[in-house]
C-alpha cells in the first residue's frame, strides 16, 4: 500500500502520485499487484476524418469549378447542374447505401428512391423528349427492388418482419406509376401494371403466411 | 404469450428521454462491477451470461424506432462479454455491441456491467450482476445457493418486472409542475476525448455509520451536504460577487421508489429529489449545510410530493400533440426540451444505490462492490455510492482534470480520523 502523507489516504497503486493532490505517493505496492482500471491510453488519430476531409474538399472544389466553368462560358443551360446532382446522388448512395446500420431492406429501398429521382432528373433535363424514366426506369427499379427486398427476406427468413414495412413501402411506391398513368402523364401501362401486380403479390404473400406477424409490427411500429 | 422472437416492451417514463439525448458527452451509461475473490474466467462467464439472459428478456433488447415511440424490440443476436478498457461508461456504440444496451467487462477479478440508462436504473442492473455471478460461481463448480434473494434461471420472469411502476402510481390530480432555477454549474477544464475520470474512496462501513448517528442524519444526507459543502469550499466562497455563483447548488438524488410503492419491475422506477441552497456567503459551515440538506430530505421525501414528481414526468408523455408527433420530429423536441429543462437544472448527481446483500454461500467469493456514473458536459462532476460487507464505496467520475471537490471530500474524513482508501483510474495521465 502506498500513502500520501498531504491527504493521509492509502492507495494501492503502481502511480507514483496521489489522484487527488498529485503530490508523490509514499510507500510500496505488491509485486503481482495488477491495477483495478485499465490504463489510459493516448486516443489514436483515426484516419477517416482525414479522408473524409479530402473527398470533401475535392467535391466542392469539382462543384464550385463546374458552376464557374457553367457561368464563364455565358450558356444559357444550367448544364452543370447534371453532374453536380450526379455527384450529391454519389454521396447519397455512400450515406444510405454503404455507410448506413440500418438493414438491407432500408439500404435498398433507399438507394432505389434516389436513384429514380436521379432519373427522373437526368431525363427531365431534356436528354429526350421521352418520359422513360417515369415510363420504363422507374417501374423496372421498383420491381428489381421489390423482388431483391423478398428474396432477402426469403433466405434471412428470421429476420422477415424487419423487412415487412419496407415492402409496403415499395408497394405504396408502386401505385405511383399507376396513378401517373391514370392521369395520362405517361402512355406506357404495362410496365406500371406489371411493377403494381407483383408488388401486390408478394405483400399478399406475407400478408396471409405471417398475418401475426404483420399485426404485431404493426401495433410496434404505430404505438403511440 | 407472444412468442420469444416477437417480444416487444415500450420504452418506461424515465427511459424515453434517454436515446433522445445520449452522446459522446453525454453517455446516460453507468457501470456497477464486482470484486471477485479469484480471476475470472470469460469463457464461463460468457456461458453465465448466454444463461442468465433467458431469465432477463428485458435485456435481451435492442433499440428501434417506431412512427411515433422507439421501443425495445427482441434480439437475436449473440451476445458477447469484452475485457475491460480504459474507457468508462462512455457512450455506448450499439452497433458494435450487437444492438445490445448493456455490456458485460471483465479484467483480473473484476465483473462489470455497463448499463444504458434507458434499459433500467441501479436496482434492475444489481439484480441482473448478483444473478451474473450466482450463474458463474455455480457453473464453476462452487456450492452456492440462491436462498430467495437471487433470481435464477431455475424461475421464470414475471410480468410485474417489466411493468413500466410509473404509469401505475402516475395522479391526474397530482401533477402540477413547479418552476425551477437555474443551478450552479461546476467549473473545469474538460477531459481530452470525452473521457472520464474516476477517484473512488473507501471506508468502513461502521466509522462512517458512527459518524452519520452523532450528525442525526442518513448515510445519502451526509454525501450529500459533504459534496455540496465541497463544492463551496472549491469553487464559491470567496467569488460570490460572480453572477454565476449566486445560482443555487443542486444536487440531485435519484430515489429509489420500489422502497416507497411496491413495485417489482428491473426498469427504471426511481425519481430524482433535489437540494437547493445557494451558497454566496464566505462563511458557511458545514453543519449548516447538512441541516438544510437535512430539511430539503424532510420536504421531499413525502409520498404527495413523489406522486407528484412521478405524474409530472408521466403527464409529458401524456400530452397527445406530442405521442402524435412523428419519431423524425420528437427526438427534436425531447432534445431541445432536455436542453432549456433538464440540463442546467442540476449542479451534481449522487446516487446511493444501498446495501447489497448476498446469500450467505457467495460471500466468501465477493470481495467487493463499486457503482460508478458517467459524467458529461452537463453534470461535470457525479457520485455514487454503494456498501457490501464492511466496505462502502463512494465513488466520483469526472470529465474535467480538477481534482479539488474529490481532494476537499475525503480529506474531510481523513481529517476525522478515518481511514480511506483510494482507486482511481489515474485519467490525468492522458495529460
Amino acid at each position: 500500500m502506498k500513502t500520501c502523507d498531504k491527504c493521509k489516504i492509502t492507495i494501492n497503486t503502481t502511480f507514483e502520485y496521489c489522484p487527488l493532490c498529485h503530490q508523490s505517493l509514499k510507500g510500496d505496492v505488491e509485486k503481482d499487484f495488477i491495477e483495478i482500471y485499465p490504463k489510459t491510453q493516448k486516443a489514436i488519430r483515426e484516419i477517416l476524418p482525414i479522408t473524409k476531409k479530402i473527398i470533401f474538399f475535392t467535391t466542392f472544389f469539382v462543384i464550385l469549378v463546374l458552376i464557374m466553368t457553367n457561368l464563364f462560358v455565358h450558356d444559357d443551360s444550367m448544364w452543370s447542374l447534371l453532374p453536380i446532382v450526379s455527384i450529391v446522388w454519389f454521396w447519397l448512395l455512400i450515406r444510405f447505401g454503404v455507410l448506413s446500420r440500418n438493414t438491407v431492406a432500408f439500404k435498398m429501398a433507399g438507394i432505389t428512391v434516389i436513384l429514380i429521382l436521379l432519373i427522373i432528373f437526368i431525363n427531365l433535363n431534356k436528354f429526350s423528349e421521352d418520359l422513360w424514366s417515369i415510363n420504363y426506369a422507374m417501374p423496372a427499379l421498383l420491381t428489381a427492388c421489390n423482388l431483391a427486398i423478398f428474396t432477402v427476406m426469403w433466405i434471412r427468413r428470421l429476420n422477415y418482419r424487419e423487412y415487412l414495412f419496407h415492402l409496403l413501402m415499395v408497394f405504396i411506391l408502386s401505385i405511383i406509376p399507376l396513378i401517373l398513368y391514370f392521369f395520362n402523364i405517361i402512355e406506357s401501362a404495362l410496365p406500371s401494371i406489371l411493377t403494381f401486380g407483383i408488388s401486390s403479390i408478394t405483400l399478399l404473400f406475407v400478408l396471409i403466411f405471417y398475418p401475426k406477424s404483420i399485426k404485431e409490427e404493426i401495433k410496434k411500429t404505430f404505438h403511440i | 404469450m407472444k412468442d420469444k422472437a416477437n417480444k416487444w416492451y415500450k420504452l418506461d417514463n424515465s427511459g424515453k428521454i434517454f436515446p433522445n439525448v445520449y452522446s459522446k458527452r453525454e453517455s446516460h451509461t453507468f457501470r456497477i462491477q464486482a470484486s471477485l475473490t479469484e480471476v475470472v474466467n470469460p469463457e464461463i462467464l460468457q456461458v453465465a451470461i448466454n444463461q442468465i439472459l433467458e431469465r432477463f428478456p428485458m435485456f435481451k433488447v435492442r433499440l428501434k424506432r417506431g412512427l411515433f415511440w422507439l421501443y425495445f424490440d427482441n434480439n437475436d443476436r449473440p451476445f458477447v462479454i469484452s475485457e475491460m478498457s480504459y474507457k468508462l461508461c462512455s457512450k455506448m456504440d450499439f452497433h458494435h455491441n450487437n444492438n445490445y444496451l448493456f455490456k458485460v467487462l471483465y479484467r483480473n477479478n473484476v465483473i462489470a456491467i455497463e448499463m444504458f440508462h434507458a434499459l433500467a436504473d441501479g436496482k434492475g442492473a444489481v439484480d441482473f450482476l448478483e444473478s451474473l455471478i450466482f450463474q458463474y460461481l455455480k457453473l464453476k463448480g462452487y456450492s452456492v445457493t440462491p436462498d430467495n434473494m437471487i433470481k435464477t434461471i431455475a424461475e421464470l420472469p414475471t410480468n410485474e418486472e417489466y411493468e413500466d411502476a410509473n404509469k401505475i402510481y402516475f395522479d391526474k390530480q397530482n401533477r402540477k409542475r413547479i418552476k425551477e432555477d437555474k443551478a450552479y454549474r461546476i467549473q473545469g477544464t474538460f477531459l481530452p476525448n470525452d473521457n472520464t475520470g474516476l477517484i473512488s474512496g473507501i471506508l468502513n462501513t461502521q466509522d462512517f455509520l458512527n459518524l452519520c448517528r452523532t450528525k442525526g442524519v442518513s448515510v445519502t444526507q451526509y454525501i450529500v451536504a459533504l459534496a455540496m459543502y465541497s463544492i463551496y469550499v472549491t469553487q464559491i466562497r470567496y467569488r460570490t460577487h460572480l453572477k454565476s455563483h449566486n445560482n443555487p447548488v443542486k444536487v440531485s438524488i435519484p430515489v429509489n421508489l420500489r422502497n416507497y410503492f411496491p413495485s417489482k419491475t428491473l426498469r427504471n422506477f426511481s425519481n430524482v429529489i433535489k437540494t437547493n441552497l445557494v451558497m454566496a456567503a464566505d462563511n458557511i459551515e458545514f453543519d449548516y449545510v447538512l441541516n438544510t440538506v437535512k430539511e430539503n430530505f424532510k420536504e421531499k421525501l413525502v409520498k404527495e410530493e413523489l406522486i407528484r414528481k412521478i405524474s409530472e414526468n408521466v403527464a409529458y408523455e401524456k400530452i397527445l400533440l406530442l405521442r402524435l408527433t412523428p419519431m423524425i420530429l420528437k427526438k427534436y423536441i425531447l432534445k431541445a426540451g432536455y436542453q432549456f429543462l433538464g440540463s442546467k437544472l442540476n449542479t451534481m448527481s449522487i446516487s446511493n444505490i444501498g446495501r447489497i446483500t448476498l446469500p450467505e454461500s457467495l460471500k466468501p467469493y465477493v470481495k467487493d462492490f463499486s457503482v460508478a456514473m458517467g459524467a458529461g458536459s452537463n453534470s461535470k462532476v457525479n457520485c455514487a455510492i454503494i456498501s457490501y460487507d464492511d466496505r462502502i464505496a463512494i465513488t466520483f467520475t469526472s470529465s474535467i482534470i480538477e481534482t479539488h471537490i474529490q481532494k476537499e471530500f475525503f480529506r474531510h474524513f481523513t481529517d476525522l480520523g478515518i481511514d480511506v482508501t483510494i482507486e482511481s483510474n489515474y485519467m490525468e495521465r492522458l495529460l
